[in-house]
């Protein structure tokens, strides 16, 4: 598919906060050390298990682990 | 024959590391489901084939990052110990994850055998790892393990004896892509450097580049220009912090490797957990289900408990206070070794021994908590409250401790990463009623409030807990100022508790507090005794002794009289000072100062005759109706009318009593806590907690008394609580002030 020149690439960024449940992604980048080092580094891929706006915390899975973690830190986390 | 050897174990969290570490060498360490399981190191041995392995399991770590205390401590410990060999414990079901230590392990140069534990579970879970293909990438014996049912034990040992006596180091080495021709020409500059320093040059020079502080210092900041000039030139080609670039380079080296050496046939898929974490983090069901699992804690650890103290309270007090006081009597022993033995000896151990029943229960509550895997979930549910308060949810698990007793609750603050929350919570964990508060409570209640009593020791728990939010909200607002902080915290899968794992924890947590409390209080306890004896012995006589004490003992009471405590109290005001030994000490002290202020019956109990059977069957009796089991006027020989009579003498009113409840439960925390919490967040903030606690429990005494009795007197009501509004004004300003000063030391 052509036109993707016509697609904001800012627009297309979306971080792990921006996962709804059941959805997953492949982490494209990660700008917090600790949770890289923890297994959410790029390449991984992770699946939405807990998502509210609400809640100041998402679950998540990557590969056979779950996480809990702060929306503050998932915001730093891109995902393609 | 020959040498010892060593050995160290190193994996992440959840990993299986310490049921390894139990399989090679049969000890007993304690298993987990919890982040943090081996707080500190343990050793112990095993022999293969004629040599001895001592092995050192470290605590579970993610990386070798200097952020958190526990992996600068296990990359200390490698650096300086030089272990013979290195096991690295891979779970095999989270390969990619797992190869992060891995590769740091590879730059570090250490004789690596990898235990690639798991096996099963990621054969469940449609995985397949390749053990020769993975050994050959990482250029180091690689045994594939299921360390739980003992699978591949012998094949490790076999490896770890091959590696340790070569000291073969790894054969593969991570590049590190853009950053790698400054990695080789700092390695260069650095050899003699890294030679003296015992580390390997390569290593230290990577380090150097990530801006390790550790490093730095083993360099003595003596390679610092050329460190930033290499690290300029990887900013220009990379586009990346230096560090970045290191990091990036080392993923991708995971990232190959098992992209190699695992295949996935199934994709990542809802488990069992996840379905019940659907349901217990869920608003709906997860409140009540968290508040229900609260309660069960709650009457675990303070309803069940309370027979149980009394029972040794009494048991304890028979063995070692009373019976020996009246053999040493009967003896002739002179006055002041009586009294050592008995008063200070005897009863500082009853004291650390009634202690026992509520911590060995709120440890067994909080090791099942954990090894469910329910404790990070409890944590999850709290969050959005103790956020409230700039507190991450974790924080919860301290202060749930701290219902127990405040000390381990201080210990448990240690799985914060920040210092701010740490501090925070240390300073809200003692408005937790502790156990030890309990038997103060229960015999107030039965004093004043026989017919609900149980309601207003409810009532005082809840108070406590309110007084925690409000310090926090305050504190939070003032000294502690600053976003919370964000956290990642792993949700272990849930697991059914095992028991005996459950225990013996709770018996390395008892016998830890024992060994640690204890000696405070017996230190204390001697020291009290001694002082009373040397009053006794300055004095002219029993009387002048009496009236020395009492007139202390007044001196005391000028500061409590507007929250109800009168002159002739001052036994009341002794209680609070003993109070700060142990809480539970303020029951003995009214029980004993009361007798001697009344001048009642109870003066002639030394001269009585002692007879433990009678002793024990009041203890038995009395455990008997503390279940319910017996006839509740049989028991409870010590705590009978007499003191109940005395007390409500004394205090007057139930407004007095309740009021002097309340300076009870938020004052000053006891001495064994005041000592943890001085030396896990300094003493310059045990100072502050004793003094903040002091006074926020006597305004709240106060406020309580006056208001209580305003209609009796209302002009000294009016006084005393305008005068309590301005100084809680003032100590909000002071932490306001305060605030300005300390708030670096959070950055």
């Amino acid at each position: 598919m052509s036109g993707n020149e016509a697609i904001d690439p800012a627009a297309q960024a979306r971080c792990l906060v921006d996962l709804a449940d059941g959805e997953s992604g492949i982490i494209r980048t990660n700008g917090d050390r600790k949770s890289t080092e923890m297994g959410l580094f790029p390449g991984a891929r992770v699946a939405m298990f807990r998502n509210r706006k609400s809640e100041h915390s998402l679950v998540i899975g990557a590969g056979d682990a779950r996480f809990l973690i702060s929306r503050a830190i998932a915001k730093k986390v891109e995902i393609e | 024959m020959g040498e010892g050897l060593t050995v160290t174990l190193v994996g992440n969290p959840n990993t299986g590391k310490t049921t390894l570490f139990n399989l090679l060498t049969g000890a007993r360490e304690r298993t987990g489901n919890w982040t943090g399981v081996t707080v500190d190191r343990a050793q112990a041995s095993f022999s293969q084939k004629g040599r001895t392995f001592r092995v050192t399991d470290l605590p579970g770590i993610y990386s070798f990052s200097p952020y958190t205390d526990d992996e600068r401590v296990a990359r200390d410990y490698l650096i300086r110990n030089k272990p013979s060999a290195v096991i690295n414990i891979v779970d095999a079901s989270n390969l990619e994850r797992s190869l992060y230590l891995t590769a740091q392990l590879l730059d570090m140069r250490v004789p690596l055998v990898v235990a690639l534990n798991q096996m099963d579970v990621a054969e469940r879970h449609g995985m397949s790892v390749d053990p020769v293909h993975l050994s050959q990438h990482l250029g180091c014996p690689v045994v594939p393990m299921v360390a739980s049912r003992g699978e591949g034990a012998e094949a490790l040992k076999a490896a770890v004896l091959e590696i340790a006596e070569a000291r073969r180091l790894p054969a593969a080495r991570i590049l590190y892509g853009d950053a790698e021709r400054s990695v080789q020409r700092l390695q260069l500059c650095l050899i003699v450097a890294a030679d003296d320093a015992g580390v390997d040059s390569r290593w230290l020079a990577i380090k150097l580049l990530e801006k390790d502080p550790f490093a730095r210092g083993l360099t003595e900041g003596v390679f610092d220009a050329i460190v930033d000039e290499e690290n300029a030139r990887i900013a220009r080609h990379t586009g990346q912090k230096p560090e970045a670039a290191v990091m990036d380079a080392r993923l991708g080296f995971i990232r190959g490797l098992a992209h190699d050496v695992v295949r996935r046939r199934l994709e990542m898929k809802r488990r069992l957990s996840d379905i019940a974490d659907r349901l217990l983090l869920s608003r709906p069901a997860g409140i009540p289900v968290f508040l229900c699992v609260m309660y069960v804690v709650f009457w675990l650890t303070v309803w069940l408990t309370q027979p149980l103290v009394d029972f040794i309270d009494h048991v304890f007090g028979a063995l070692l206070v009373q019976g020996p006081r009246a053999w040493l009597q009967a003896a002739g022993a002179p006055k002041l070794v009586t009294s050592l033995i008995s008063d200070g000896l005897g009863s500082g151990l009853t004291t650390v021994a009634t202690f026992m029943p509520p911590i060995f229960m709120i440890f067994l509550c909080l090791s099942l908590l954990e090894e469910s895997g329910y404790m990070a979930r409890a944590a999850f549910i709290m969050d959005r409250f103790l956020n409230r308060i700039g507190l991450p949810g974790k924080a919860f698990i301290p202060l749930l401790v701290g219902f127990g007793c405040t000390v381990p609750a201080l210990m448990a603050t240690r799985t914060l990463e920040q210092r701010r929350d740490r501090v925070l919570t240390m300073l809200i964990a003692p408005f937790m009623s502790c156990g030890a508060r309990m038997p103060v409570y229960a015999i107030f209640a039965m004093a004043f409030f026989p017919r609900h009593g149980n309601a207003v020791i409810f009532l005082l728990y809840l108070t406590g807990a309110l007084l925690a939010i409000l310090s926090g909200l305050v504190l939070h607002r003032t000294l502690f100022k600053g976003e919370v902080s964000a956290f990642v915290m792993e949700l272990p899968p849930y697991h059914v508790p095992a028991l005996r794992g459950c225990l013996e924890h709770v018996w390395y947590n008892l016998k830890s507090f024992l060994m640690r409390a204890g000696q405070v209080i017996l230190l204390i306890a001697v020291l009290l005794s001694l002082a009373n004896a040397a009053l006794d012995w300055g004095s002219a006589g029993r009387e002048q002794a009496e009236a020395r004490r009492s007139a202390a003992g007044r001196a005391m009471t000028v500061v409590l009289r507007p929250m109800g405590v009168a002159e002739n109290n001052w036994p009341a005001a002794a209680g609070l000072l003993t109070g700060l030994m142990a809480k539970e000490a303020i029951v003995g002290t009214l029980e004993v100062l009361y007798s001697h202020a009344d001048g009642g019956t109870q003066k002639e109990r030394p001269e009585q005759a002692f007879d433990l059977r009678a002793v024990l069957r009041g203890a038995c009796e009395s455990l008997a109706v503390g279940y319910g089991w017996g006839d509740a006027d049989a028991s409870r020989p010590d705590a009978g009318e007499g003191l109940l009579a005395a007390m409500r003498r004394n205090f007057g009113t139930r407004a007095a009593a309740f009021s002097y409840l309340l300076f009870v439960l938020i004052y000053s925390p006891c001495v064994a806590a005041l000592i943890v919490l001085g030396r896990e967040a300094g003493w310059r903030w045990m100072g502050f907690a004793v003094l903040y606690q002091t006074m926020l429990a006597w305004m709240v005494a106060t406020a309580y008394y006056q208001s209580a009795t305003f209609f009796s007197a209302p002009a000294r009501a009016a006084v005393w609580l305008g005068g309590v509004a301005i100084l809680a004004s003032a100590g909000i300003g002071v932490l306001h002030l305060l605030g300005k000063r300390v708030c670096h030391e959070w950055k």
